[in-house]
């Protein structure tokens, strides 16, 4: 008996929560810490410069896409996503907030208002794509295996048997099982990595970017690209289903980014070796 | 393994800020999860059926479903229920009390019920009534049963407590992930971070013998 | 000043009391014997309600004290020592004696202690008042505890094995301040296997087994003549 009503208040909870969801445009109830509206499908720009912020949601543990620096005492998240990041606010007019969370939290809080896009080297991976809509893809390349030096994996076929840890929930943990080898998710590329010093894995699969950033920090490791596991799904903002106005703007900010040379210099100074 | 400390000396401070939200979180809901297991245990003896469901209900709900699943119902939840946003830091102290609630509760009733018989049977042989015995000679023994485990569970959520990463509170366990991704590091944070953990237990470990001590004034070793 | 009808205690199916009727005069002291298990301890918490009679009628001073919803009240009337003492561990002794009297009676706190220190200087342990009770031996804490039962000034006292739990040496001390209750005039209903202080002291003898009263009779006759087979069985495995 205890059990069904607790299992009643449960369903109870869940219902009152998504019942009253998000897919309801008129509602009229406010949410948001500046009594702006429930977004319809268009106005999203327009209630960013209402408020005269963009919110953009990131996950500061991934460099060089974003990660914490020290300068002067004083603590910054600085990367690529930030820049351009800072890119669309200043184009919509707006001062830019970062609100920092952990990876998995990203998604919810974009779904729940919390926040406006997500900027977080985040895969436009067909999965996501069913729960948010993605910008155009601004940064691709080709995921890298990292190893420990010395470690003879030049091919696929060397993966035979062999473990690879991976990002939880990351394009890395699909392409990484198509190799036939095991693969061990964790939470952190940082988890991984460690889990490579510690000879728990024998390769890491990252983005290429980040991995060459391990290498470059880090004289034991390697990285080595494997052909069949190299599509890094390509990095895009995502926004909550719907806002078009807002995915048109970023992906406007994009290409004159590209057509003014910007964006050479921003993946030079993050992405370059 | 070598370690280089250095490496990370930088960003202490955010050590400073992690340590300081933990220990904010932990003790608000160390609190407030008192005085909500206290109610709920004083529900759950009450002679009323309603009362006893009730608290019942709660204990069941919080101890069979995660703690992740709780605050995400608090803070993404909550707001659509009552037409108005939470902010990370309510949400997370409203449930990480809320979860602490529950299980103070049986912590306390169990401190309750531990207590000889005899003592309840003395003190309404007096013509005390239940309340009164209670209040001066049940609740006070079940105070020195209760406080040993509520000292754990200080301890269980001080390290569940970083499970509010998902929710943008910065704590503690997140700033060993952050340093670490920032500095490339592998085991110098966590090395750090586990320290400040100890120390934070090992100062509330010896605080709680303390207090053991004064109340257990009038009994023999 | 005790009518006891008729009394039926059940446990389930359990039949513990099976109909015993019992009369005690004011001033009388009444002791139960029998062997273990013969309901002796459950007729005695039965008469100040600690357990509920199943069915059956306890009258107290001539009111039916069964079936009221003032049970609390009743209770101030009637003392009880328990055979493992049930002091109050965490508070020292007087106030043990004084918690009573000032949260229930409302008398002030002066009072209260004055009459504790009464209380203490009869049995001798004046010079224990702050102490608490884990620091006592058990014949003191027993005595300390006849003390918190006669600071509720009740009209009855009722003793279930009072020296079962106390090592030889102290047993004496404790009959000593039950004797002394008894000259004084206190109706008294003791459980209890010291057969001397039933001799003594004793007005009555019930022998209780298997849930009935067998055999009621005053102490010479009981001791030195039972008629009930099973009383004297029972004697003549108490007695040595």
């Amino acid at each position: 008996m205890k059990k069904m009503m607790t299992f009643l208040m449960v369903a109870l909870l869940a219902l009152g929560t998504i019942g009253c969801g998000s897919d309801k445009p008129a509602s009229g109830t406010k949410i948001g810490n500046n009594s702006t509206e429930r977004s319809n499908t268009t106005n999203k720009v327009d209630e960013i410069k209402k408020r005269g912020e963009l919110v953009v949601g990131i996950s500061g543990d991934y460099p060089p896409y974003e990660s914490h620096k020290m300068t002067g005492g004083e603590d910054k998240i600085v990367g690529f996503d930030v820049d351009f990041a800072q890119a669309i606010a200043d184009e919509l007019g707006v001062k830019l907030k970062l609100n920092e969370t952990s990876f998995n939290g990203l998604i919810p809080m974009l779904q729940s208002n919390k926040i406006d896009v997500i900027i977080s080297g985040m895969s436009a991976s067909g999965e996501r794509a069913k729960s948010v809509d993605f910008s155009d893809i601004y940064h691709s390349g080709e995921n890298r295996l990292l190893i420990r030096k010395g470690t003879k994996i030049a091919s696929v076929d060397d993966l035979k048997g062999k473990k690879i840890g991976v990002q939880l929930g990351t394009v890395q943990e699909n392409e990484a099982k198509k190799s036939g080898a095991e693969v061990k998710s964790v939470n952190l590329v940082t988890d991984a990595v460690m889990e490579l010093m510690n000879n728990k894995v024998d390769g890491v699969l990252v983005d290429g970017v980040v991995a060459d950033k391990f290498t470059t920090n880090n004289k034991d490791l390697a990285a080595v690209n494997i052909s069949e596991l190299s599509d890094d799904g390509g990095s895009a903002a995502a926004v909550k289903r719907g806002n078009e106005d807002l995915v048109k703007v970023i992906n406007d900010v994009l290409k004159g980014l590209k057509d003014s040379g910007e964006y050479k210099k921003m993946a030079n100074k993050w992405f370059g070796v | 393994m070598s370690l280089d400390f250095s490496r990370v000396s930088a960003y202490s401070p955010l050590l400073v800020k992690g340590t300081v939200t933990t220990l904010e979180l932990t003790l608000f809901s160390v609190l407030l999860g008192t005085v909500f297991g206290f109610i709920t245990a004083l529900f759950k003896m009450s002679r009323f059926k309603l009362l006893r469901a009730l608290g019942n209900i709660y204990v069941e709900l919080i101890r069979g479903t995660p703690l992740l699943v709780q605050l995400y119902i608090v803070y993404y939840g909550l707001p659509q229920l009552i037409g108005h946003d939470i902010p990370s830091f309510p949400a997370a102290i409203a449930a990480l009390s809320f979860n602490s609630g529950a299980y103070v509760a049986e912590i306390i009733r169990a401190g309750i019920e531990a207590v000889d018989t005899g003592q309840m049977e003395a003190a309404r042989s007096l013509g005390m009534s239940h309340g009164l015995a209670m209040r001066f000679v049940v609740i006070p023994q079940a105070i020195k049963n209760i406080l040993p485990a509520l000292g754990n569970e200080f301890v269980s959520l001080l390290k569940e407590s970083a499970t509010v990463s998902v929710i943008s509170m910065g704590d503690l366990m997140r700033q060993a992930d952050i340093i670490r991704a920032a500095t490339y590091t592998a085991f110098e944070p966590l090395i750090e971070v586990a320290l400040i953990y100890f120390v934070m237990t090992s100062i509330f470990s010896s605080l709680q013998r303390m207090l053991e001590r004064r109340l257990k004034v009038g009994d023999t070793h | 000043m005790i009518l006891i009808k008729d009394l039926c205690k059940n446990y389930g199916s359990l039949n513990v009391l099976k109909g015993i009727d019992m009369e005690v005069k004011k001033g009388e002291v009444v002791v139960i014997v029998g062997p273990s298990g013969s309901g002796k301890s459950t007729l005695l918490r039965c008469i100040n309600l600690l357990e509920h009679p199943t069915s059956g009628e306890i009258y107290i001073e001539g009111e039916k004290i069964t079936r009221r919803t003032d049970e609390n009240k009743i209770r101030q009337k009637i003392g009880m020592v328990f055979q493992h003492f049930n002091l109050f561990s965490n508070l020292n002794v007087m106030d043990n004696i004084t918690l009573a009297p000032v949260e229930v009676k409302g008398i002030s706190k002066e009072a209260a202690e004055d009459n504790a220190n009464e209380l203490l200087k009869e049995v001798g342990l004046s010079d224990r008042a702050y102490d608490y009770p884990a620091k006592l031996s058990g014949g003191q804490m027993q005595r300390v505890a006849i003390c918190r039962a006669l600071a509720m000034q009740p009209d009855i006292m009722l003793f279930d094995e009072p020296t079962s739990a106390l090592d030889p040496e102290m047993v004496k001390d404790v009959l000593t301040t039950m004797e002394g209750l008894a000259r004084e005039g206190m109706t008294m209903v003791v459980v209890t296997h010291e057969m001397g202080f039933a001799k003594e002291v004793g007005d009555r003898i019930m022998f209780i087994d298997e849930g009935k009263v067998l055999e009621e009779s005053n102490p010479e006759t009981f001791f030195s003549n039972p008629q009930n087979s099973r009383a004297k069985e029972f004697l003549s495995k108490v007695i040595h």
